[in-house]
């Protein structure tokens, strides 16, 4: 029941704290054991550097990281913004048109069969070494997770709900607005977590095909020069840029919806009513 | 709880319901169901009537079918003397789940039909509060429906059903997920709030001392396809006070609805 609010928060704080240490203290723990046996087992640079080698390697080369990072983060959020923006009205015109939903929504389905990774030589082709086809795969890979997850959410409504607004002389807008698309949020949101991690791997496969810049390429380059640490820092980059993509959806999250549509799995501490 | 009229209007008188030979039959994957098969009733505006019978029976659906929400498969609805023919706008819902919105708080839930219909937010959120305490959820506004008690919650929905003053209150089973001390609070609440409001209840139950404590008239069903099997009429003054339960005259209608329901086989 009634709770003080503030103690409340304190206590989400903490129990964060308590759930987030044994996994930090884990993750810590590999990288020592990682230094340890490169050291103690004389394990070549070129096959698996150490830790230590290849955070040198990153302080030494951080412009360039830098610079390459920036090409890539480029691609999958302007990849991933343009999935958010075209899936979203995909998925409200398959619940509600039957049309929609009888012609694109098995498409759409049966889409997923395509490697996607594929679609990559062929975009090239169509649009050069630019920006474009990197952003094109990381929305063609970002698009289906939302648009399914959309169409899920929306006709996961209880039609009580409906029901109840209808009843109050609810046009379809209004029911769309005010429950419909709140009670779909917790999906949508799972479906934009996701893409953000696959907007990521489109605009890398993207650069591995063609490119002159980005974390991709970076990666053929030290791959090509045997620059095995670099490739490791890349690869570092690259995990810290799909784990801080996944927060920033989380962050816009808790700031948008109200606290019982949240994702409960990464906002809650585990309290709670 | 005392549920106060709002203060402006006559909002609060009722309508008539007449519904005649109402028939209703679904249809799911080739097979057909009938719900209801040739339903006759009539109540007085400003009646409370209990329709009482087996679960599963079609009492529900007779609900959304005064409320408009199904398009019958023969007969009509009248409400308020007009045949219905969309959803009937000027009634309040409460259903057996309370169907709260999570995502809104206890206020907002109860202002949902004034965002909905564009009402004045000032005087609603007024009588939104007004609401709220008589109902005793004062000091609640703020929280969601998932920090309320189920009492709680179906309290929020009645509020909510009764915010924009409507003629007709439609309740299906709205007691029946609650445990059996609260649901009996809340079935004295539901009796006091008769002593100030003549607007027209059609209460679903399949509660049979429920059904005699609160209403006017009593209309028992049969199982399904659903018939009337008999309306009996309740004479007990309104409010109805907590003694009634003890009252012979009370004992003797339930019993003979108890009879009812034997010599037909649902008992």
């Amino acid at each position: 029941m009634p709770v003080n609010t503030q103690d409340n928060k304190f206590k989400t704080i903490l129990s964060a704290v308590r759930d987030w240490v044994p996994a930090v203290l884990t993750f810590i723990g590999i990288f020592v054991l990682w230094e340890i046996i490169t050291i103690v087992f004389g394990v070549p640079v070129y096959t698996l550097p150490a830790p230590s080698v290849i955070i040198d390697v990153m302080i030494e080369k951080r412009l360039l990281l830098l610079e390459h990072s920036w090409v890539t983060f480029a691609e999958s959020a302007i990849g991933l913004g343009l999935s958010i923006v075209l899936s979203i009205p995909m998925g409200i015109l398959i619940v509600y048109s039957p049309l929609f939903e009888r012609t694109v929504y098995p498409l759409l389905v049966a889409s997923q069969a395509i490697p996607k990774v594929a679609l990559a030589p062929i975009l090239v082709v169509w649009f050069g070494f630019g920006l474009m086809p990197k952003v094109l795969i990381a929305f063609f890979i970002a698009f289906f997770p939302i648009v399914v997850n959309t169409v899920v959410g929306l006709s996961r409504t209880p039609p009580e709900m409906i029901h109840l607004m209808r009843s109050l002389g609810a046009s379809p807008v209004q029911i769309l607005l005010r429950v419909r698309m709140m009670a779909a949020m917790p999906y949508i949101f799972a479906g934009i977590k996701i893409a953000a991690a696959f907007a990521v791997v489109g605009a890398i496969v993207g650069e591995y095909i063609a490119a002159s810049s980005g974390l991709g390429y970076l990666q053929l380059v030290a791959n090509n020069n045997f620059e095995i640490p670099l490739l490791f820092g890349t690869l570092v980059v690259l995990s810290v840029m799909g784990i801080a993509f996944f927060y920033l959806v989380a962050l816009v999250e808790v700031l948008i919806l109200p606290r019982p549509l949240r994702d409960t799995r990464v906002n809650d501490g585990g309290g709670g009513l | 709880m005392t549920i106060a009229p709002s203060p402006s209007d006559s909002a609060t008188d009722g309508v008539s319901i007449s519904v005649s030979d109402l028939r209703m039959v679904f249809k799911r994957r080739g097979d057909s169901i009938e719900a209801l098969s040739g339903i006759d009733l009539d109540i007085k505006p400003g009646s409370f009537c209990s329709v009482l019978g087996p679960s599963g029976c079609g009492k529900s659906t007779l609900m959304m079918l005064v409320a408009g929400l199904y398009r019958p498969t023969g007969g009509s609805v009248m409400v308020g003397g007009k045949p219905l023919t969309d959803c009937y706008h000027d009634c309040g819902i409460v259903f057996q789940t309370d169907v709260l919105l999570p995502w809104l708080n206890v206020l907002d839930n109860v202002l949902l039909p004034a965002q909905v219909k564009g009402l004045p937010l000032p005087a609603a959120t007024e009588r939104a509060n007004q609401l709220i305490d008589q109902v005793g959820l004062s000091g609640f506004e703020e929280h969601y429906p998932s920090e309320l008690s189920g009492g709680m919650r179906q309290r929020c929905a009645l509020s909510r059903a009764l915010l924009h003053e409507p003629k007709l209150l439609l309740m299906d089973e709205p007691f029946g997920a609650l445990d059996a001390l609260t649901r009996e609070r809340m079935q004295l609440d539901l009796a006091q709030l008769r002593s100030s409001d003549h607007r027209t209840v059609l209460f679903i139950t399949h509660d049979i001392e429920e059904a005699v404590f609160l209403s006017d008239e009593v209309v028992v069903m049969s199982q399904r396809p659903a018939t009337i099997l008999e309306k009996v009429t309740v004479n007990f003054p309104q409010p109805r006070s907590p003694e009634l339960v003890r009252d012979p005259e009370f004992h003797r209608i339930v019993d003979n609805i108890r009879d009812l329901f034997r010599e037909t086989g649902i008992l």
